[in-house]
């Protein structure tokens, strides 16, 4: 079993850097934490980065996960190896552009591009976002899957997430207590399916829902609260067409052995259960 | 010198049409038809016997805030009288129109009649309405006041009302404790601006307004939160021509006293909802 700690950063290929950088500074309200040549670097929280944007092809998009020791990166690698995941460690340079000790990238059965990182980089330095839109981190991916029965199996028994509830056949895995930090969405091709930020409260869901639409920025869910998670959420639109999502209140599960998996509905009301329906391809049938 | 009220109790309001006021009470705004008569409708919102009456017959429409004896009732007649305006007793036809034992009406400097009531009726019987709308009781009344001092000075003169903020010119009135059952606005007409339900909490406010889309009412404000009072609202327009909204409590008023915020749409709504009205917008904003 490989010990996921959390999710840590996305790396997003864009072919327009300058307005990556503008969209997620000026809406998404993250902060410039570093730039390396054809790179810039976001922060949410007290970790180094969480986001990433490089100059490449939008369709390279890469999620990492924090594992917690050299041991058990090794592990993990010699356990995908057996599974036949072609499995590839990272250089020191490329180490060094993640910010991470060491890492190991593969593909996941539907062909996500995913990297386990040993000690990313925290720093001492407060995430203070330019526009204050309250984010208090990153906090969980959604991944595309067309087969989801197949991925949930690698998510949950070949690594160590559960299910935590799922909305038709599209599971929402925990990492830690926090209710997911990885979802699966039935889409066609891989890729990272939306991006979550957490943020303070429901004045900052309400505020930024006002405020990206007066920036014209296309709003493809809520504001609406999720019956799953009970967390209060808005979907929206960023660069290369990802989806970004804003969402406060997740419900944290400290009872392992007495949590039990929820069915809902894969329709408008498993999705809000204050009454809006998702424009979202992933979320459609 | 001044009385303590028990509540805000009803708003009377005119309508050009007894079936569709009916229709819309019931269906739109979720309450729950209990009385009528041939030229009335009297709806509930909570244990009052009825919150809102809407009527054909062509009288000013009335505001009532209730009190506790009959010492009160002629202390507060009192006090209008020596306040320099006119107030009158109910009589007991009128009393019984409005389900109350007895009373007294003055008109506010912009035409609105403000009943003041002495046991009102409650109900025995539980408030459950049409759908959820997570409705708890009749919250607050907004006026519209072509002279916004005029209406300011009597609702604390004559009535005794409290401000507990100022949002540019509008005020709010806090009158049985709650940071307001009685909002001012400065507005280019005098009468009655619109009515506010109390709901549970900020779900019920966001399910409503999906309820108001997918119903295809028009939104005029929010879904937003008054800096003010603290409560999240979403506004519709409706039957008598005045808005219905539904809001969660309030805080309770600010322990320093009134507070005052700029004359900006933000003081109407810390979330910057749009807002298709001039009352809710401030002087700079409009």
């Amino acid at each position: 079993m490989i010990e996921l700690k959390d999710v840590v950063y996305c790396r997003l290929g864009t072919t327009d850097l300058q307005g990556a950088e503008w969209y997620a500074v000026n809406i998404l309200g993250l902060e410039v934490s570093g730039r390396r040549p054809g790179a810039v670097y976001f922060k949410s929280d007290e970790r180094q980065h969480t986001l990433c944007y490089f100059e490449g092809n939008p369709e390279d998009q890469t999620t990492a996960f924090e594992i917690g020791s050299a041991q058990d990166l090794n592990l993990a690698g010699a356990t995908l190896d057996r599974l036949g995941h072609s499995v590839r460690y990272g250089t020191r340079e490329e180490c060094e552009l993640r910010h991470v000790m060491a890492f190991i990238a593969f593909k996941d059965p539907m062909g996500n591009q995913i990297e386990f990182v040993l000690r990313p980089d925290t720093s001492a330095q407060a995430y203070h976002g330019t526009r204050d839109a309250g984010i208090t981190g990153f906090s969980h991916v959604g991944l595309c899957s067309n087969d989801l029965e197949r991925d949930e199996a690698f998510w949950t028994q070949v690594c160590n997430a559960r299910v935590s509830d799922r909305i038709g056949d599209a599971p929402l895995m925990r990492l830690g207590t926090i209710h997911h930090s990885i979802a699966l969405f039935p889409f066609h091709k891989p890729g990272i399916q939306h991006i979550n930020h957490q943020v303070g409260g429901t004045d900052d869901i309400q505020r930024s829902f006002n405020f990206v639409r007066e920036n014209r920025v296309n709003v493809t869910f809520g504001p609406g609260r999720h019956p799953t998670s009970s967390a209060e959420f808005l979907y929206f639109t960023g660069p290369e067409g990802m989806t970004f999502e804003y969402s406060s209140g997740v419900v944290e599960i400290h009872d392992e052995p007495l949590w039990r998996d929820r069915q809902f509905h894969f329709e408008p009301k498993g999705f809000c259960e204050w009454g809006s329906a998702p424009n979202i391809a992933a979320f459609k049938n | 010198m001044s009385v303590l009220y028990r509540d805000l109790r009803y708003l009377r309001l005119k309508v050009p049409n007894l079936d569709a006021a009916a229709r819309y009470g019931a269906d739109i705004l979720g309450l729950k038809l209990e009385d009528q008569t041939e030229g009335a409708l009297y709806f509930r919102s909570d244990a009052r016997n009825h919150a809102i009456c809407f009527y054909t017959e062509d009288t000013a429409p009335a505001v009532a805030i209730t009190v506790g004896s009959k010492a009160d009732l002629e202390s507060v007649f009192n006090q209008i009288s020596q306040a320099g305006y006119t107030p009158f007793w109910l009589s007991e036809g009128d009393a019984e129109k409005r389900q109350i034992k007895a009373g007294l009406t003055v008109a506010a400097p912009n035409g609105v009649m403000v009943d003041v009531v002495w046991r009102p009726l409650t109900s025995g019987w539980p408030f459950h309405g049409s759908r959820p709308t997570g409705i708890t009781e009749l919250a607050a009344v907004q006026l519209a006041c072509t002279d916004i001092e005029a209406n300011e000075a009597f609702w604390m003169n004559a009535i005794g009302g409290i401000v507990s903020d100022w949002a540019g010119q509008a005020v709010f009135f806090n009158i049985d404790g709650a940071h307001h059952r009685i909002a001012l606005y400065p507005s280019d007409r005098d009468g009655v601006l619109g009515v506010t339900f109390g709901v549970e909490d900020t779900d019920h406010i966001m399910r409503n307004w999906y309820f108001f889309q997918q119903s295809q009412l028009p939104v005029v404000h929010g879904p937003g939160r008054q800096p003010t009072s603290g409560a999240s609202f979403v506004s519709t327009r409706g039957v008598g021509d005045i808005l219905y909204s539904y809001a969660t409590p309030m805080d309770a008023p600010h322990a320093n006293g009134p507070r005052q915020f700029p004359d900006t749409a933000q003081s109407h709504c810390a979330w910057n909802s749009p807002c298709m009205l001039d009352e809710f917008k401030g002087a700079l904003d409009k």
